[in-house]
C-alpha cells in the first residue's frame, strides 16, 4: 500500500520532473520557456505516432525529442531575430500544439478523441527480486524514464555548480550584459539551454504517451504549467524544483487517489492539482513581499 | 517624438501571413482544395445567415480583446480570460434564473450583467492581489486559478444547475424576457454588439482622456518611472488586471444572454486566447479591437463553415492563430529602415 502510493506519486511527477527540468534551464539563463505545455504535448503526440509506426520505443522517443527541440528552437529564434515577447511566443507553441495535434490525429486516424496504438511497444520496467520487501521496494515498477527523472535534476545540481557551462548559464540569467563583456557568448549559451529544454519537454511527452499506449486529446493536462510552478517555487535550484515536482506529482496522485477513497464529486477533485498549486506559489512568495515594491 | 499609428504595417503584414497560412493549410489538408478554400475565405460573406453569424461571434471576442488590452496596458499578462469568460457566464446565468419572473427584462438583464462582471473581476482580482502584495507572477497564477475554475464551472454545469430533463451538458435556460432581441434573423446576431462598441468606446476615452487611464498607460510604459513620478503604481495595477477580469466576464454572459440562452459546458472555449492576440494585434487600441475582434470572426467563422462544407478540420483556425501569435510582437518583422520616421 504505502510503496505503491510511493511509486504512483513518482510515476506522475516523472512528467512534472522532468519538464520543469528543462524549464529550469532557460529560467536559468534568463528566459523562461513558457512553451512547455504545448512541447510536452506534441512529444507525446509524435512519440506515440512513431513508436507504433516503427516498433521501436527509441526511435519513438527520439521523434518526441526531436519535435520539441524544433519548437524551442522556434522559440529561441523568433525571440532572437525578430525580437518577439518571450510569453507570447510560448502562449503561440501551446496552441500550436493543441491545434496541430487535433488536426493531424483527425487527418491521420480519423478521430478527434482518444487513439489507442495497440501496437506501440511498452516500455519495461525495473524489476529486481532482492529489493522486495526491502525499503526500496517501490523502485520495481518504475520505467526507465522515471529514473532519467530522478537522477536529472541531481546532474544539474552538478552541472549547475562545477562546471564552465554552468557557471557561464548562471552568469548569463543574472545579468546577461556583464556576462557579455566578460566574454560569455550569451546567445549561444541560451540556444543550448533552450535546446536541453526541448530535450527535457520531449522525454516528458515521451514518458506520458509511451506507457500508456495510447494518444488522447490534450494529454499533457496542465502538466506544462504544474511544471512552470515548480520552476518558479524552485528559485533557480534543482534539488528545489526536484521536490516542488514531486510535491505537485504528490497532490495530483492524490486528487486520483480520493476520487476513488471518498464520496467527493470526481469533477471537484480534478481541480485540486491546480487550486493546491496556487495555493502553494501564493505561500511560497509570502516573506518577501518587502524586497518587492516596485515590481 | 516619433508619431506612431495604432495599427500599423506590422499588424497588417501579420494578418496577411496569418491568411496565407490558413490558404497552405486547407490546400495540404483537403481532399477538394479549391472548394475548400472559397468556403474558407468567401463563405461568410455568401449570405445574411453567415454573416450574421461572424458578426455575432465578434461580439464577445470584442470583449475579450478589450480586457486584454488593458491588462496589457499596464504590462500585465491575464491569461486567466477562459476561466473567466466561462466563470461569469455561469455566475451571471445562476443569478438569472434566480431572478426569473421577479424583476422586469431590462433590470434582469443588467443585473446579469454586473454579477457576472463582479465574479470575473473576483478571478483576476484575486492574482493581482497575490502580484501586488506578494509579488506572485500573475501570468502563472492567473493561468493556474483559470485552469481550476473551468472545472467547477462543469461540475456546476454537470451538477447542480443542470437542465436534467433535456439530457443536454448545459444549465437550466433563461426565460425570454432576460434575453437580447436578434437583429438579422435567421443569424444569430442579437443586441448585444451596441454593448461591445460601447464597452470599446467608454475604455477608449477611459484611457486616453482621463486621468486614471492616464497614469495606467504610464504604469505600463515604465513602471519605475511612473512609482517616482507619484503614481501608486499598485493600485493602478490591481485595477486594470480587475477590469479585464470583469470585461472578460462579461464576453461570457453576452454571449449566453444572445444566443445560447443557457450555460453550455466548453461553449466559451478559445474567446480568451483569442482575446490576447486581438489585442496584441490593435496593439492594445481599445478602437482597433473592434476591427481585429471582427477579423478573428472571419477566420474563426470562415473555418467553421470550411468544416462543414469541405470536410477540413476547424482547428485550421486554431493554427493559423498560433501563426499570428508567433508574428504579432516580432518587433524586428519589418527592418527598421523601412519605415521613414515622421517627426512631429
Amino acid at each position: 500500500m504505502f510503496e505503491a502510493i510511493i511509486r504512483d506519486t513518482v510515476k506522475n511527477s516523472t512528467p512534472i520532473i522532468l519538464a520543469a527540468t528543462g524549464g529550469l534551464l532557460t529560467e536559468v539563463s534568463g528566459w523562461l520557456n513558457i512553451g512547455l505545455e504545448g512541447s510536452i504535448l506534441s512529444g507525446a503526440f509524435f512519440a506515440v505516432v512513431v513508436s507504433s509506426a516503427t516498433r521501436s520505443i527509441l526511435l519513438g522517443t527520439l521523434a518526441s525529442v526531436l519535435v520539441s527541440v524544433i519548437l524551442s528552437t522556434i522559440v529561441f529564434l523568433t525571440v532572437k531575430f525578430l525580437k518577439a515577447n518571450l510569453y507570447v511566443v510560448g502562449i503561440a507553441v501551446n496552441l500550436l500544439s493543441m491545434g496541430l495535434t487535433v488536426a493531424l490525429t483527425d487527418l491521420w486516424f480519423k478521430s478527434k478523441g482518444t487513439v489507442v496504438f495497440s501496437n506501440s511497444p511498452r516500455p519495461g520496467v525495473l524489476s529486481i527480486d532482492f529489493l522486495n520487501n526491502t525499503s526500496l521496494g517501490w523502485l520495481n515498477g518504475l520505467g526507465l524514464f522515471d529514473l532519467v527523472a530522478i537522477v536529472t535534476p541531481f546532474l544539474f545540481a552538478y552541472i549547475f555548480k562545477k562546471t564552465v557551462f554552468g557557471v557561464k548559464l548562471r552568469a548569463c540569467g543574472y545579468d546577461d550584459e556583464s556576462a557579455f563583456y566578460s566574454g560569455v557568448k550569451v546567445n549561444q549559451i541560451r540556444f543550448v539551454a533552450y535546446i536541453g529544454s526541448g530535450v527535457f519537454a520531449g522525454l516528458a511527452g515521451s514518458a506520458l504517451s509511451l506507457p500508456l499506449g495510447a494518444f488522447v486529446s490534450n494529454m499533457s493536462g496542465g502538466r506544462g504549467w504544474l511544471a512552470l510552478v515548480a520552476v518558479i517555487m524552485g528559485r533557480k535550484k534543482p534539488t528545489l524544483v526536484f521536490l516542488s515536482a514531486i510535491m505537485l506529482g504528490f497532490v495530483t496522485e492524490l486528487s486520483i487517489f480520493l476520487q476513488v477513497a471518498t464520496e467527493v464529486s470526481p469533477k471537484l477533485l480534478l481541480s485540486l492539482p491546480y487550486f493546491v498549486s496556487f495555493a502553494i506559489l501564493a505561500l511560497s512568495h509570502s516573506g518577501n513581499s518587502k524586497k518587492r515594491l516596485l515590481d | 517624438m516619433t508619431r506612431r499609428s495604432a495599427m500599423n504595417g506590422r499588424s497588417f503584414l501579420v494578418m496577411a501571413l496569418a491568411l496565407a497560412a490558413g490558404l497552405v493549410l486547407v490546400f495540404l489538408m483537403s481532399e477538394e482544395p479549391f472548394n475548400a478554400t472559397i468556403a474558407f475565405f468567401l463563405s461568410p460573406f455568401s449570405n445574411r445567415f453567415y454573416f450574421g453569424n461572424l458578426l455575432a461571434y465578434s461580439i464577445p471576442l470584442m470583449l475579450t480583446g478589450l480586457a486584454a488590452s488593458i491588462a496589457f496596458t499596464s504590462s500585465c499578462f491575464n491569461l486567466g480570460m477562459e476561466g473567466q469568460v466561462y466563470l461569469g457566464a455561469l455566475g451571471g446565468t445562476a443569478a438569472g434564473i434566480l431572478l426569473a419572473g421577479k424583476v422586469s427584462g431590462a433590470l434582469g438583464i443588467f443585473t446579469m450583467i454586473i454579477v457576472s462582471f463582479l465574479f470575473g473581476a473576483t478571478a483576476a482580482g484575486i492574482s493581482a492581489l497575490l502580484k501586488t502584495r506578494l509579488g506572485v507572477n500573475e501570468l502563472i497564477s492567473s493561468l493556474l486559478l483559470s485552469n481550476g475554475l473551468v472545472i467547477i464551472v462543469d461540475y456546476f454545469i454537470e451538477g447542480p444547475l443542470n437542465d436534467r430533463p433535456s439530457g443536454l451538458a448545459a444549465t437550466v435556460t433563461l426565460p425570454d424576457e432576460f434575453r437580447f432581441g436578434g437583429l438579422m434573423s435567421p443569424s444569430y446576431l442579437h443586441s448585444g454588439i451596441i454593448f461591445s462598441i460601447t464597452a470599446a468606446v467608454i475604455l477608449w476615452f477611459f484611457l486616453f482622456r482621463t486621468r486614471e487611464g492616464f497614469k495606467m498607460r504610464i504604469t505600463g510604459k515604465n513602471r519605475r518611472f511612473a512609482y517616482y513620478s507619484g503614481v501608486d503604481t499598485k493600485k493602478v495595477i490591481f485595477w486594470s488586471l480587475f477590469l479585464s477580469g470583469g470585461l472578460a466576464s462579461t464576453a461570457g454572459i453576452i454571449d449566453v444572454i444572445g444566443i445560447h440562452g443557457r450555460v453550455m459546458r466548453g461553449f466559451s472555449s478559445g474567446y480568451g486566447w483569442n482575446g490576447i492576440a486581438i489585442a496584441l494585434i490593435a496593439r492594445n487600441h481599445p478602437l482597433m479591437v473592434v476591427p481585429a475582434a471582427l477579423f478573428f470572426a472571419y477566420l474563426e467563422s470562415g473555418a467553421q463553415i470550411a468544416s462543414l462544407e469541405a470536410n477540413i478540420t476547424p482547428e485550421v483556425a486554431k493554427i493559423v492563430q498560433a501563426v499570428i501569435f508567433f508574428l504579432v510582437t516580432a518587433e524586428a518583422l519589418i527592418p527598421r529602415a523601412f519605415w521613414r520616421k515622421r517627426y512631429v
